[in-house]
């Protein structure tokens, strides 16, 4: 650590700005609603295979075990895999749906985010072809919730240590971690799909929300479009800036908070314009603790 | 107003020093009522920066001002982990972020490079993949082509075209969009090349739900109008046919090419009419 007599010098240097990013212990109430959100979706999303589960994954359904085997690349694996048996295949999503309520409720936060991402993950192995936008970030949400102490507040372990008479701790290292991994992908992700966006004619000729609009699931303002040619254009421009600016802004404590609390609603409002919902609310999940980043200054 | 200046609190790193280092560049005294005051010795539990503070509060004063409160992001540093867990977890870190960057790189629209895929699937795949993490997050959400569109499939025993299931049919909301990804994957062949190996599958699927041992799978693509088009409703066109059918326990798929991929028959050329002037 730094050494008392030796003056510091005025620019923090990269080891000092990597160490303060990292490590410089903040609040787990941020931690913790991210906790609860994801696991709210990681329900509505179990909800989503829940109905079709052995009509998918049952003896004899539409995705053979053998062929999705064949479809992983190397070291892909599901737990999913030893379930051949309605009841067994039952027992297991069960499992999961378990883990995702425990995550939700906060009862042994950790341990049931690493448990939930497991079994998500083997979910996932086990159909592919089934997978969507949303899916991937639950996974990705569920392994950064698990690094940090996201149980510490708002959940059943905070209760029960209160009744226990222990004090959980409320500022951790590890929830700075937890939320710097939540912003790096929040930022990641935005950049890869707009750059996967960009190279499509339609998003740079101002036409991409009249496809997504045609789209089932998608609001369908396209009577609006067809009103105003400048409005559809005006829409498409208005997804990538945001995106643009939500990647970029997020790595400025100054602009930090203010472009997470827009991201609250317009991740949805891109969801339910692409017709991916949980997607969008997926996204704003990602933004929620720097949305909360005057509690981490407080 | 002096302000304990950040950084001087950390574990090991002694106050008196700190601020009698502090005090001489401001030209003013330190006194301590305990004299020799260690960090260590006073981090307790809970917010240890806060309760740090507490303990030093009205025991050491600089040149007889108490020093502010200190800073918000002062007290925090207090409960950072020793140097041998931040080193621990900075090479974990750093370690992912790179599999991080290998994986959109390589999970891109626009393809892989040969040498980062190798050392992707070398030294980060064993973690990355089984995890779920080995992902591109290329989300375009449309290029507004075909493959794009929406998809639905409808499995109908061969021999009778009545007997037939559709998916998604009468579902919604995510639920309805898993079948529509499993109806494009067979059209796109996002899988196999040419979606083969996904639609014997799902037939396997529909021998169960039709009770029957050969069935039809054809997957329609609902292609939304142009935008200058005189409606708003979608063209159906068909995207995907294979029959599929189980012969003696193996199962065998016959791919009937889609009429819009067929080539256009030709019509045979009219016989040259005979001029008038050529008739004898």
């Amino acid at each position: 650590m730094t050494d008392a007599s030796v003056p510091r010098a005025v620019t923090p240097s990269v080891g000092d700005t990597w160490l303060t990013f990292w490590f410089t212990p903040a609040p787990v109430q941020p931690l913790a609603v991210a906790r609860i959100l994801t696991g709210l979706l990681g329900l509505l999303l179990a909800w989503s295979y829940a109905s079709d589960l052995l009509e998918w994954f049952g003896p004899d359904g539409w995705v053979p075990v053998d062929v999705a085997k064949s479809w992983r690349p190397r070291w892909g694996m599901s737990l999913y895999d030893a379930a051949v048996t309605p009841g067994q295949v039952q027992a297991m999503f069960g499992g999961t749906v378990a883990a995702l309520v425990a995550v939700t409720i906060g009862l042994g936060s950790r341990l049931a985010s690493v448990v939930a991402a497991v079994l998500w993950a083997s979910l996932l192995h086990r159909g592919p072809m089934l997978v969507g936008p949303a899916d991937d970030c639950l996974s990705v949400l569920l392994w950064c919730l698990a690094v940090g102490p996201c149980g510490n507040a708002w959940s059943v372990d905070a209760w029960l240590a209160d009744r226990a008479g222990r004090r959980l701790v409320d500022r951790s290292s590890w929830a700075r971690v937890s939320w710097g991994l939540l912003l790096v992908h929040a930022s990641v992700i935005t950049l890869a799909a707009l750059l996967a966006q960009v190279r499509g004619d339609v998003w740079w000729d101002g036409t991409a929300a009249w496809w997504l609009a045609s789209r089932a699931g998608a609001i369908d303002l396209r009577a609006w479009y067809l009103t105003s040619e400048y409005l559809l254009n005006l829409v498409t421009h208005a997804i990538v800036a945001f995106e643009i600016a939500f990647a970029v802004s997020l790595w400025f404590e100054p602009t930090r908070q203010a472009v997470a609390w827009v991201a609250l609603v317009a991740w949805p409002l891109v969801g339910m314009l692409a017709g991916e919902p949980l997607w969008g609310a997926a996204m704003a999940i990602f933004a929620v603790p720097c949305a909360m980043d005057d509690i981490s200054r407080r | 107003m002096v302000v304990v200046p950040e950084g001087r609190w950390g574990p090991g790193g002694l106050i008196d020093g700190s601020l009698r280092a502090e005090a001489e560049a401001s030209q003013t005294t330190v006194s301590g009522a305990g004299g020799h005051v260690n960090a260590r010795s006073l981090r307790g539990p809970g917010n240890p920066g806060e309760t740090l503070w507490r303990r030093l509060r009205g025991r050491i004063t600089l040149g007889g001002v108490t020093p502010a409160e200190p800073r918000s992001d002062d007290a925090p540093r207090a409960d950072r982990p020793s140097e041998a867990v931040c080193a621990a977890v900075t090479i974990a870190l750093a370690a992912y972020l790179i599999g991080l960057v290998l994986a959109v790189a390589t999970n891109s629209l626009g393809g892989s490079s040969p040498l980062l895929g190798t050392i992707k699937s070398r030294v980060f795949s064993p973690v990355l993949v089984p995890a779920w993490l080995d992902l591109g997050y290329d989300y375009r959400l449309t290029y507004g082509g075909l493959e794009d569109a929406d998809h639905d499939l409808t499995i109908a025993a061969h021999d009778d075209a009545s007997a037939a299931v559709e998916r998604p049919g009468d579902r919604r909301g995510e639920r309805a969009a898993r079948w529509r990804r499993l109806a494009r994957t067979i059209a796109s062949g996002n899988f196999d090349e040419d979606g083969s190996v996904v639609a014997a599958g799902a037939a396997r699927g529909g021998f169960r739900l039709l009770q029957v041992g050969d069935v039809e799978i054809t997957v329609d693509r609902l292609q939304p109008p142009e935008r200058n088009a005189s409606t708003l409703d979608a063209t159906r066109q068909e995207a995907s046919t294979a029959r599929i059918r189980r012969v003696e326990g193996d199962v065998q798929l016959i791919r009937k090419e889609p009429p819009s991929e067929l080539a256009p028959r030709l019509r045979p050329a009219a016989p040259p009419r005979s001029s008038p002037e050529a008739t004898p």
